[in-house]
């Protein structure tokens, strides 16, 4: 029986083989099981960002809604520090924006029909304003 | 050096062949279990996007201006146009003094469900005056007395604001009076429309100080300081 002897390079290549296809291995299976690790570098944004101009977004109530309860929920984004004035058919309230825009304010229902006006202003004389038609009934239709 | 060799190769054999297998029979474990979350976080999604939907369709109401009404349809003239179907248990009802019949430009008010095609299926339907409409602006003060601030709108166009013992003043965010309605100094204010375009305020907020000018040293037409709204 002739005995097949493994030259040095075969060895090594075997070898290095055995390893590559190991760490490749490993790799994949990291990525398959971990997919959260993964990290996409090449979607990250630029470091600096578009400048935006006035905004003015209403987050809640949604519009045209009946409202079973007498208070509701104003909460909504605009400029940085701009001034959001909230007007029912009765009365205005003052809503500050925060740092980042973001504002709130639990405000009081009329009875019926309510068109709230939600505007928002800041000292460069910009200005938004959303209405926002909400329905005040104390009883279910 | 060759034993050596073999010896290493048939060992790293060895511990990759049942890791490998371990790892086939734990991503398949592992599967199974990710579908089952997916099932689960997609039957959760699937239920909150219901209730979004019946939110959104559910317990509607549409105002405005009738258009047209042609039958038990009544098409509004708002800015998207809206229709309102009533049916034999539609629940109508007028508003004292007014008319009971409801004619091209009435102001009514539906309330009810949305149906597939974005109709309103009223459950009630009430014909109402029309509300007033609010006006809220900004400007810089030109000049104030115990009755009046006169403002500058746009860049020329002064603005009567009538005060009365009912008009809120806040200035800072903080309670306030006609005395701090300086020159120079911006106000917001919110109040009906007079036939004569002055306005009754029925609330004034004043800012503790004055526009802020970023394009001063470029001034031009277009740069207006007035807070026209944008709607």
């Amino acid at each position: 029986m002739a005995r097949k002897t493994l030259s040095h390079k075969t060895s090594y290549s075997l070898l290095g083989l055995v390893f590559v296809a190991t760490l490749i291995s490993i790799f994949f299976l990291n990525n398959y099981l971990n997919p959260k690790v993964q990290t996409n570098w090449m979607s990250k944004g630029p470091v600096t960002s578009k400048p935006v101009s006035f905004e003015l977004q209403i987050n809640s109530p949604d519009d045209e809604t009946i409202s079973f309860d007498r208070t509701i929920l104003i909460s909504g984004k605009t400029t940085p520090q701009a001034v959001v004035i909230i007007s029912t058919p009765s009365q205005d309230q003052i809503a500050d924006a925060n740092l980042l825009g973001g504002f709130s304010k639990e405000i009081s229902l009329d009875p019926g029909l309510n068109v709230l006006y939600i505007s928002s202003f800041d000292l460069q004389g910009n200005s938004k304003q959303i209405k926002k038609t909400i329905y005040y009934s104390a009883e279910k239709l | 050096m060759k034993l050596f060799l073999i010896t290493l190769f048939t060992l790293i054999t060895l511990v990759i062949t049942p890791l490998t297998f371990a790892a086939e029979s734990s991503s398949s474990a592992d599967l199974q279990s990710k579908i089952n979350q997916i099932k689960a976080q997609i039957a959760s999604k699937a239920a909150e996007i219901k209730k979004e939907v019946n939110q959104k369709i559910a317990n509607k109401v549409f105002a405005g201006r009738v258009s047209t009404k042609e039958g038990s349809k009544i098409t509004l003239s708002t800015s998207i146009p809206r229709v309102i179907i009533t049916d034999d248990y539609t629940d109508i009802s007028y508003e004292k003094g007014l008319t009971q019949a409801i004619n091209k430009d009435n102001y009514i008010i539906g309330l009810g469900d949305m149906d597939d095609k974005g109709n309103l299926i009223a459950k009630k339907l009430l014909k109402v005056s029309p509300p007033r409409e609010l006006t809220v602006i900004s400007g810089r003060i030109k000049s104030s007395s115990e009755s009046a601030i006169i403002i500058d709108k746009d860049q020329g166009n002064d603005l009567v604001i009538k005060i009365s013992k009912d008009t809120d003043v806040l200035f800072g965010g903080k309670e306030g009076s006609i005395k701090d309605a300086n020159p120079s100094r911006v106000l917001i204010v919110s109040g009906f429309e007079n036939s004569d375009k002055t306005i009754n305020a029925r609330f004034i907020y004043i800012f503790k100080q004055g526009f802020i000018d970023l394009f001063k040293k470029t001034a031009s037409n277009s740069a207006s300081q007035s807070g026209k709204i944008a709607k």
